[in-house]
């Protein structure tokens, strides 16, 4: 803006400020529901302090951030001031279901005054979508005016913003057209009980097969001289019902995870790909209901595997139809890491941009009951407090159940209550253990008749990482009894409350299969599938998978810088609280029983590094897809012909930049010059699961096949770079 | 209230148990077999969570059971040792119900293990200073006990990692660290 007028008008001013009987507008986390549908400001930009709305108009009160010099060389009218002068008047059209709005046509545009620093501004509708604007200093002086400000509504999915966005994923199975990647020859074997009847199905679909009944039939056949199977092929129960379930459950991820750690550890099994098979164990269709529990949580195990040791495992879902037997020998010949078969047909899973929201009917429909109380699990923790202030806040629940092991007597407990109390909330607070049934039953056995329990957010969970090689029964069911069997207590004591929402607190590594989470994994995906079990059942659920949380809001907390750049190579960022709590907002009355709500790294998807999860191929722009796909065979020949074109002495030494190079991406550094090579990894900060990650890389840009102890047998970058040296001659 | 004292509120000893140890010792054949003469079983906290659960052992081997005296401490003698304390503080670990899963057995399962069902599985020892051998003392730390449940493809199975060394007044020292597996396992409640 670079002229003025100098008139002092004097319409419309208040006498009193702000005018009388005005209500206020709660503007404390407008940026970042703003930021959450795509409108990223940055702190210059933040100048809305305080709204009002009386009538059609508003009130609002802006200023500069304290850093901003008032003028520049030109200005009259500084532009964040101005736009922040503006943003009052998204507030009230923030939350519309049909899109985003943008300012669109200024027109009739005065400033009186230059160089305010502070404005306060009444903007009156004056058509549908049509605003004015009038200025004023703190003493009522005219500093600007707008005649006519039209809005114009944008659809969020045009709004792809660079750099980070948070976002409300779906995931998807799209049907896949695939050509078979070799594995339709070789030797197979069924290993365990045929289950599922698939070696059957496949003989009869022309397939041969050897069977070996369990690991000790398997081991006794190897030393008498077969040969080891190139497939194994393991048919998983479909009878993990909702009673007795968590038993299952147990039952079915410990034998997963026995599979896992046996492939792993048999050198003679170095080859060999396993394919799990299940039935009913994910929903490939919004309506399908999951009936195998247990198969879900194996899935979200096998997917972790697949991330530690790429290439060796492979998951098939199939339904009950004979067209899908063919099918199967189909599935496991293209080599692909997860598929569902669904009437003959190929799909696979990918998350896909979420759809409009629910329409406001769908919406009032899903709404909770305003006299109802909402149960938080994990309710006195940083997260249950960061969601129930929410709750009370911006949803307007008036009756909270906060539920946690010590209850009232936790940490923060009592000044919770009393800040929420202010707030107009009626909180109770009780101690219990949400994977028990009675003491569920106790906690809501107080609630009153008029306030009967309306919703249920299962926020509770722990997490005991480590790697698959390390896992152990006991630190398993560390981590799925407060998800597994919590849910089902959560759902025996819902199950006959028809208009009771379950919202479960689920992770993106169910989806994803973190590395290092393999029972945070399989613990998320039975709550992904309990979602659509209870949809199924004609009750209602969503649960959201989530992404990393910025820590010390309960979520991501612990992760040092390395792991956030290691997650930041799956394509994913940190969201705030404030962006985590607007997608759980964006999230509720959804038709979906899955949503990711997420932060994505939009720099990291654009790059598509191999680390990216083929889970997100769908959100990567097609060039960058393209450039992932042939990634790990552009590197694995760059680097042999690099070899081939050098003399023999400086081999090695080449091979060794290039395990320093690699090392320092995992670590994060910025050059490989930040690693020594005589150095030990362990001792410059490499520990199970980043080796892990350096193998995967190593085996990736060499097209070799490396065992997930390289490391620990070759410990410094100059002796792993002499062995991979000796390896790819 | 400072650490040390939370420490101790929450440490319970169970001292040598005379009866218990006759009957661990039973299967040796000979007298002059069994080496462990006294055992303190000591739980810190939680085993295998926050604390820990170990035996601190008192052997005296007048004379070896199966070879000439070599004047020193040898890895037989190790092994022979290992095996009476782990014995001892597994026992001890069920009749007390100290922990996890050994707390679900009863002693009759634990008589029918002991001899066929517990196999070890790894067995590293090493030797710092020479000890004489005849008076020392020993300590074994259960690390972590797993309980696998079984299953079509294997059999249910615990597997039990130790740590243990020996030392005397003389600075004799060794130390190893040992894995077991107990095949055949009583069900557990719930599984």
């Amino acid at each position: 803006m670079i002229g003025y007028e100098e008139t002092v008008l004097d319409h419309d001013t208040p006498a009193s400020w702000p005018p009388a009987g005005v209500q206020e507008i709660d503007t404390a986390d407008l940026y970042s529901r703003l930021d959450a549908r795509g409108f990223a400001y940055g702190p210059a930009f933040r100048g809305l302090r305080a709204a009002w709305r009386g009538g059609d108009d508003i009130y609002a009160e802006v200023d500069l951030a304290t850093a901003q010099p008032a003028t520049g060389p030109s200005y009259v009218m500084h532009p964040a001031l101005f736009d922040s002068a503006l943003h009052a008047a998204l507030a009230p059209v923030l939350d519309r279901e049909d899109g985003v709005f943008l300012p669109f046509i200024l027109r009739d545009v005065r400033v009186h005054a230059p160089a305010a620093r502070s404005l306060r501004v009444r903007l009156s509708a004056t058509g549908e979508d049509t605003l004015s604007l009038s200025a004023t200093d703190e003493s009522g002086a005219a500093v600007a005016s707008i005649g006519s400000l039209a809005l114009h509504r944008v659809d969020t999915r045009e709004l792809t913003a660079t750099g980070q966005s948070s976002r409300l994923l779906r995931l998807a199975w799209k049907r896949c057209r695939l050509s078979p990647a070799g594995a339709d020859g070789g030797r197979w074997a069924h290993l365990g009980t045929d289950h599922l009847g698939l070696t059957g199905a496949l003989k009869a679909a022309g397939r041969q097969m050897g069977a070996y009944s369990s690991l000790h039939a398997l081991d006794a056949g190897l030393r008498g001289g077969d040969p080891a199977p190139d497939v194994f092929i393991v048919s998983c129960t479909d009878e993990g019902g909702e009673s007795g379930a968590g038993a299952a459950v147990r039952t079915a991820v410990q034998r997963a995870l026995v599979l896992v750690q046996e492939m792993a550890a048999d050198d003679r099994l170095a080859g060999s790909r396993l394919v799990v098979v299940t039935r009913g164990a994910v929903a490939a269709a919004q309506d399908e209901g999951c009936p195998d529990l247990a198969g879900a949580a194996v899935w979200g195990l096998i997917r972790s595997a697949q991330t530690e040791y790429p290439g060796r495992f492979a998951l098939i879902d199939v339904d009950d139809e004979e067209s899908s037997e063919q099918a199967v020998l189909a599935a496991v010949a293209t080599g692909e890491p997860q598929l569902a078969v669904r009437r003959g047909a190929l799909l696979r899973p990918r998350l896909t941009r979420g759809r409009p929201a629910a329409r406001n009917a769908e919406r009032a429909a899903g709404r909770w009951n305003p006299d109802g109380t909402v149960m938080i699990t994990g309710g006195t923790g940083a997260l249950g407090a960061l969601i129930a202030r929410h709750l009370v806040r911006r949803r307007g629940v008036r009756h909270l159940l906060l539920l946690s092991r010590k209850g009232p007597a936790a940490q923060g407990a009592a000044e919770l209550v009393e800040e929420l109390t202010a707030l107009g909330a009626e909180v109770r607070v009780a101690a219990g253990d949400a994977a028990d049934l009675a003491d569920l039953g106790r906690a809501v056995a107080g609630l009153p008749a008029a306030h009967p329990l309306t919703a249920v957010v299962h926020s509770a969970g722990v997490v005991a990482d480590c790697t698959l090689a390390a896992l152990t029964p006991r630190r398993l069911q560390q981590v799925l009894r407060p998800k597994v069997d919590a849910v089902l207590a959560l759902h025996e004591l819902t199950k006959d409350l028809p208009d009771c929402d379950l919202v479960l607190f689920s992770s993106v590594s169910g989806l994803f299969g973190g590395a290092g989470q393999a029972n945070y994994a399989a613990a998320n995906a039975f709550l992904d599938a309990m979602a659509h079990r209870r949809r199924a059942l004609g009750l209602r659920a969503v649960s959201l998978a989530w992404g990393l949380w910025e820590s010390g809001d309960g979520m991501g907390g612990g992760l040092g810088s390395a792991d956030l750049q290691r997650i930041s190579r799956l394509g994913l960022a940190a969201m705030t609280a404030e962006e985590g709590l607007a997608l759980l907002d964006a999230s509720i009355a959804r038709p979906e029983a899955l949503l990711v709500p997420v932060k994505l790294d939009d720099a990291a998807l654009r790059e598509g590094g191999p680390s990216l999860p083929a889970l997100l191929l769908d959100l990567v722009p097609d060039s960058a897809a393209g450039r992932r796909s042939d990634a790990g065979r552009d590197d694995a020949e760059a680097l042999r012909e690099l070899l081939a074109r050098l003399p023999d002495e400086e081999r090695e030494q080449a091979v060794v930049a290039f395990v320093c190079a690699q090392a320092a991406v995992v670590l994060g550094h910025q050059g490989a010059e930040a690693v020594d090579p005589e150095q030990e990894l362990a001792a410059v900060g490499f520990d199970s699961l980043t080796n892990l990650e350096l193998i995967r890389r190593l085996a990736s840009a060499t097209g070799l096949r490396l065992p997930a102890t390289l490391a620990f047998d070759h410990p410094t970058p100059l002796q792993l770079g002499r062995h991979l040296r000796r390896l790819l001659q | 209230m400072d650490s040390s004292v939370i420490a101790q509120e929450r440490t319970t000893q169970y001292p040598n148990d005379d009866e218990l140890l006759t009957r661990v010792m039973t299967p040796y054949r000979s007298k002059n077999c069994v080496y462990l003469k006294e055992a303190l079983v000591t739980v810190e906290g939680e085993p295998l969570e926050n604390g820990r659960i170990f035996a601190g052992c008192r052997f005296e081997i007048p004379e070896s059971c199966y070879i000439d005296d070599t004047g020193h401490f040898n890895s037989v003698e190790f092994n022979i040792c290992y095996n009476q304390m782990a014995y001892y503080l597994i026992a001890k670990s069920i009749k007390e119900g100290l922990v996890h899963p050994f707390s679900q057995w009863s002693m009759d399962e634990f008589w029918n293990a002991q001899l066929g069902d517990i196999l070890i599985t790894d067995f590293r020892s090493m030797f710092r200073t020479q000890m004489r051998g005849r008076f020392f003392r020993g300590e074994i730390e259960l690390v972590e006990t797993v309980a696998w449940d079984g299953s079509d493809l294997r059999d249910s199975l615990v597997v039990v990692r130790t740590k243990c060394r020996y030392w005397d007044d003389f600075g004799g020292d060794s130390r190893g660290e040992v894995s077991a597996a107990i095949t055949n396992p009583p069900p557990l409640a719930g599984s």
